[in-house]
């Protein structure tokens, strides 16, 4: 998270492809294995927890995972900057007595925290992971794909894209004395971030950043830009009936590399379902129904549909289809939720783009 | 496609005909996405898969490794089958006269003893703790030999029992889940009537075409090509409905739950989907196994040779593969309320067909059936000589995030004998 480095392969032996070793791993545990997980108080939904840390515990070090055996025991193994020094620590005391916090009382901090000593090297000038991650990280979160991508896979084997640009980046977000305020203000006011997402390529998420990259809505996305463009009531009593519906249709659509595919039961959930149909359904002032008591002549009312679904009036050939679409009903009110229904189903409205 | 039933769309037949005619690949906006597994998929038929999924697992001394005259043998007596040297139990008589297409695996060696872990490592080949999410079988036989033209899905799932889904290989091959008398999920009922239904359709297409002449990316190929599959889908749906047929055929088959799975399955792979999981229920026999194993095989033995015959009779056998498993066996041992518990040591699991070698016994237990005496099988080996028989290779790559998968581990070999 912090240091945009990928460990988990030294957990069970050294890194195939890069430097990191099992003492790296373990070294960097040696930090984390004194915290515990406290039950601070409250119940129900509503309990409190919090991180304390103990003043003693070791990390047990046994070597790879495939000659690991039943009753096989460690060695203890010191804490380690990831890719520094080990942790210089004071001798600990003999015969330490933990603290046992009564309930809902907070551990107290120990004499030695090396929770502490890991936080003050993260943000330390000696630590060159942190500022590249960050502005990495950031960077990704606005552009779709990391300079470094995935974000949190910085190695040898894996260039930056555009190494200039991630040094630039990282060199003022440091001299800016890590403000994020000030990285999401250049990057928003980029060339890169506000190109259109028309183009030739066929990439979601270009490489060269040389259009958007195209991101689908999350499930949560989806109901929430469907009741808005629509002016679907919301029932405060059940502010989030239907969501379950969404979620469960909608899923987490990517393969395993995070590219997105459709699958058949976001578009059965999307054609057939009742939950997608109340939002299109005539309802006393929805969309639907502002469109159908409108007076104006059709061609400005599906202008209006338009903008209100899609943010832009339609092309000449769209405005066609749709006004001739409506009028050739006797009753247009079937055909105004159909057009509806289309517009909250193009790819157009699925993705940000 | 050889099977005039085939719901293979119109366009599929024009790019099939386009790759063996030519040998090139037709760019289409819906092949795009798929070019590469659409012809090979169109270029030769697949062969498909039938899972019968005996969930808790099904007690190996009990049915196809029995242990006559020794003290964990139980109550059941074993009968002769067609096949010389392989006794069935009494309770599958059927079965025995079709054992000449079994490919019996008396060696399963596993390491998932639970009902969790062992269901998502029989479905997977691999352990449920390591946290990477694998594909079910299903999912990887519908990616690799379903057609992404075709109508209907690629994976169907009778009942629940496997718990991974289509894992890293995303959502497209996510389980399609009907219940055994056939009745499909929610939202397969459209409120539109057909005309209406293509009226919108085709005003739909309109705005993506539209959209499409300045925004190519492939995720909008993607989300089109899901809409049109769910139309398609709606129009095949009949084929999900026997009962005209299940009329003539339930004597045969029994009239149960896993009577009508079996047929239902067999009609689906006629229909071209390349996978289908069917599920018996209560094999989890703590206490009284053999009440329990006694009805549930009464059940099962019509069923499975009544598949068996069809599929062999109509020629689709060779190119279909049936699998009998759960997620373990059961213990030699006998407890105190004569249940069998939980055991993964030494168990059975049954193949036919797809290629698999008829009337083969491949493995042995000990005289007690407490140990693998001869050639042990591990979940990957017999998921690596599944894939090898339906024509994927078991070491077949994938990345999930950074990190290089398999369809199998390492190590994992096919049993050459059975192939």
């Amino acid at each position: 998270m912090f240091l945009g480095t990928q460990l988990q392969c030294a957990r069970c032996h050294d890194h195939p492809y890069d430097v990191w070793t099992q003492k790296d791993f373990y070294g960097l545990a040696g930090f984390f294995v004194r915290l515990v997980v406290q039950d601070v108080g409250g119940n129900g939904n509503n309990r409190s927890f919090a991180v304390g840390e103990k003043g003693s515990g070791e990390v047990l070090f046994s070597g790879n995972a495939k000659d690991q055996a039943p009753g096989r025991k460690g060695e203890p193994i010191k804490p380690k900057f990831l890719g520094g020094a080990e942790l210089p620590e004071p001798p600990a005391p003999k015969d330490v007595k933990e603290p046992a916090p009564k309930n809902g009382q907070k551990m107290p901090k120990p004499a030695f925290s090396r929770k502490e000593k890991l936080a003050e090297w993260v943000v330390s000038p000696e630590n060159p992971y942190f500022a590249r991650a960050a502005v990495n990280r950031v960077w990704a979160q606005f552009m779709g794909r990391g300079i470094v991508h995935p974000i949190d896979d910085f190695q040898k084997e894996n260039t930056p894209s555009h190494p200039e640009l991630l040094k630039a980046l990282t060199d003022g977000f440091v001299m800016h004395k890590y403000d994020l305020k000030w990285l999401v203000r250049e990057i928003v006011n980029s060339d890169a971030y506000q190109l259109s997402g028309a183009g030739p390529s066929r990439e979601a998420l270009p490489k060269w950043f040389e259009r958007a990259r195209v991101r689908p809505l999350t499930a949560e996305e989806i109901v929430s830009s469907m009741r808005t463009v629509t002016g679907f009531e919301v029932n405060p009593k059940e502010p989030n009936a239907n969501w379950d519906y969404f979620l469960r249709a909608f899923g987490e659509p990517t393969n395993g590399l995070g590219e997105f595919q459709g699958g058949l039961n976001e578009h059965l959930f999307l054609n057939n379902s009742d939950q997608v149909r109340s939002f299109v359904r005539r309802k006393k002032g929805n969309l639907t129904d502002q469109i159908l008591t409108s007076s104006d002549p059709w061609e400005k009312r599906v202008e209006r549909m338009y903008l209100s679904v899609l943010n832009r009036p339609p092309r000449p050939k769209e405005l066609e289809a749709f006004v001739s679409y409506i009028r050739r009903e006797p009753k247009p009110d079937a055909a105004v939720e159909d057009a509806v229904w289309v517009l909250l189903n193009s790819s157009e409205f699925r993705f940000n783009h | 496609m050889s099977h005039a039933q085939s719901h293979l769309s119109r366009r599929a037949f024009i790019k099939g005909a386009a790759v063996t005619g030519s040998g090139l690949i037709l760019p289409n906006w819906g092949g795009l996405a798929h070019a590469r597994s659409a012809a090979r998929a169109v270029a030769k038929n697949k062969k498909r898969c039938i899972l019968l999924w005996m969930n808790g697992g099904a007690s190996q001394i009990d049915t196809f490794d029995m242990k006559p005259g020794r003290p964990t043998a139980g109550p059941f007596r074993p009968i002769r089958s067609k096949v010389t040297g392989l006794q069935v139990c009494e309770y599958l008589p059927r079965m025995a006269q079709v054992a000449d297409k079994l490919a019996v695996v008396r060696s399963m060696k596993t390491q998932s003893p639970d009902h969790p872990d062992g269901i998502y490592h029989m479905h997977t080949c691999y352990k449920m703790s390591e946290r990477t999410p694998h594909p079910e079988i299903g999912a990887v036989i519908a990616k690799f030999n379903g057609n992404p033209d075709a109508d209907l899905p690629s994976f169907v799932r009778m009942g629940s029992t496997g718990n991974g889904g289509a894992g890293y290989l995303g959502p497209q091959y996510e389980p399609f889940g009907i219940d055994r008398t056939g009745r499909l999920p929610y939202f397969t009922t459209p409120y539109l009537t057909d005309g209406n239904e293509k009226k919108r359709a085709d005003l739909f297409r309109l705005v993506e075409d539209e959209f499409q002449t300045d925004h190519k990316a492939e995720p909008f190929d993607s989300h089109r090509t899901g809409k049109e599959r769910a139309w398609r889908l709606l129009k095949a749906k009949g084929v999900f409905d026997v009962s005209k047929e299940w009329a003539k055929a339930r004597d045969r088959y029994g009239d149960t739950e896993i009577g009508r799975g079996c047929f239902m399955a067999k009609k689906l792979v006629e229909a071209g989907i390349p996978f289908v999981e069917v599920g018996q229920e209560n094999y989890d026999s703590h206490a009284d196994n053999f009440v329990c194993h006694k009805a549930n095989m009464q059940c099962l033995d019509p069923a499975w040779s009544s598949l068996l015959t069809d599929l062999a009779e109509s020629g689709q056998l060779q190119d279909t593969l049936v699998i009998w498993m759960g997620e373990v066996g059961r213990t030699p041992q006998i407890n105190n309320r004569a249940g069998r518990d939980h055991f993964i040591s030494a168990w059975t699991v049954v193949l036919s067909g797809g290629g698999i070698k008829g009337g083969v016994v491949y493995g042995a237990s000990d005289a007690d059936g407490r140990t693998v005496k001869d050639n042990p099988v591990s979940e990957g080996d017999l998921f690596a000589t599944v894939y090898t028989a339906l024509g994927i290779d078991p070491r077949e790559k994938h990345y999930h995030g950074t990190r290089p998968v398999w369809l199998t581990p390492e190590g994992a070999k096919p049993v050459k004998e059975l192939l």
